[in-house]
């Protein structure tokens, strides 16, 4: 059954709507269908690879249990990946929270990819709002993310600049 | 529309007596109570594929493997073996959820050899979202659905599939289920019915939890058991749904004596 539904995906899911892919979504927290059993995909056509990492996000919406059990494989698999789909990787985690064994590496590529002037806004923002989460559970964090904030507060669009303004008192009255 | 024009004759042009009106009134109730309710019915009817057998009479019987033990996995196969023994295949459906090697998840009885234990633990998926269930068929061919914590094997069973989520539970939908739920999927299931016939059914299109439970009970069931998702296949050519394919564990048939 599981080969048959790899099948399914790898033929149909680079032209499957968001509706499909929240069925099959469904279908591989029903089944709990491991990602591992799945994740040739990801080394397959980009158009397959980049449908696929969205199923993985819905995953993530209707059960972050699920994509949780999940993430250390997918970040150690993603090493192996194009470095572009790394960026998924912080919304899984913005959807179900960091492994605490992977917390260490996920701080490394947060801030990297905060940084970075390649990252585009919306995977910023998402990087902000999973290092705010650690911030609270690490609170050494929050020096650092502060000055991030101010270095990145006038590179972008005014809506981003006002949330880091709110996040930055947020983080100053802590 | 037609209703509203004969309103506006009877008031206006014709003066009617009042217990025409009051009949004009009930019939006009009446169409709207047919125009509100019959595309609902019709719809549940559209979407489900159901199938009652009575195991007294019919032989109902749960297969997993060839004569050379290999796995039937397809209807297409179980066909081609039934028809061996000279039976026709009548009915077909998927019968539990399975392991890769396509052997039954959980207790798979057959012709009252024990093949797979019950299976109690805890875990993720659907087999495990308790309360899960066994359908099963006594020596004297009586059916029955119930919780797997509520089983007992000192009776002498002659066929049974463990499976989950439990649908019904004496007559209630599983608390897990949410009306409205996104959570679609093609789904089978079996139920008993008050004449103590087994209903097995199957979505044409994809369905929730909560609607597929709901059809069960609106069949009077009161113990209806999930056996699949997504895999789902159903074999019933005097309802013109004749899928033969299918990769999966145990399969449920019922079979007549081939007319020679």
């Amino acid at each position: 059954m599981r080969t048959d539904f790899y099948r399914e995906l790898e033929s149909q899911i680079a032209t499957s709507s968001g509706e499909k892919r929240k069925i099959w979504a469904n279908t591989i927290i029903e089944k709990d269908i491991s990602l591992k059993e799945l994740s040739g995909l990801l080394k397959g056509e980009h158009k397959i690879a980049s449908h696929f990492l969205w199923l993985i996000s819905e995953i993530g919406i209707l059960n972050p249990n699920k994509l949780l059990i999940e993430l250390p494989f997918l970040l150690d698999l993603s090493d192996s990946l194009n470095p572009a789909y790394k960026t998924s990787l912080v919304s899984f985690w913005h959807y179900a929270g960091v492994p605490p064994e992977n917390e260490g590496k996920a701080i490394d590529l947060l801030f990297q990819l905060l940084q970075s002037a390649d990252t585009n806004v919306s995977i910023k923002t998402r990087c902000i709002w999973v290092l705010l989460k650690l911030a609270k559970k690490y609170p050494e964090l929050k020096n650092e993310l502060k000055v991030c904030l101010y270095d990145q507060n006038d590179k972008h669009t005014k809506d981003f600049k006002k949330r880091t303004v709110k996040l930055l008192l947020e983080l100053g009255n802590d | 529309m037609c209703v509203f024009r004969v309103h506006v004759i009877s008031s206006k042009t014709f003066i009617l007596p009042r217990t025409k009106i009051i009949s004009l009134r009930l019939l006009l109730l009446l169409a709207l109570g047919l125009i509100a309710f019959t595309p609902n019915s019709r719809s549940i009817d559209d979407q489900i594929l159901a199938y009652t057998v009575d195991a007294k009479t019919q032989d109902l019987q749960l297969y997993w493997k060839n004569e050379k033990g290999e796995p039937l996995k397809s209807i297409q196969n179980l066909k081609a073996y039934v028809e061996r023994k000279n039976l026709t295949l009548t009915f077909a459906m998927n019968g539990g959820m399975f392991n890769k090697d396509f052997s039954p998840q959980g207790l798979f009885i057959q012709n009252k050899k024990t093949l797979v234990v019950l299976d109690t633990a805890s875990g993720n998926g659907n087999f495990y979202l308790k309360p899960n269930g066994i359908f099963y068929v006594t020596d004297d061919n009586l059916p029955y659905v119930c919780k797997t914590t509520d089983f007992s094997q000192h009776r002498k069973i002659k066929f049974a599939t463990q499976s989950g989520p439990m649908l019904l539970i004496d007559g209630q939908i599983h608390p897990a289920f949410k009306e409205g739920s996104a959570n679609l999927n093609i789904r089978n299931g079996v139920g008993i019915l008050p004449d103590n016939k087994v209903v097995f059914a199957m979505s044409k299109t994809e369905i929730n939890f909560y609607d597929f439970a709901k059809y069960f009970q609106s069949l009077g069931c009161k113990n209806a058991l999930y056996l699949d998702g997504f895999v789902s296949r159903t074999y019933l050519p005097e309802k013109q749904w004749t899928q033969t394919d299918g990769n999966f564990g145990v399969i449920i048939g019922v079979t007549n004596k081939a007319n020679k």
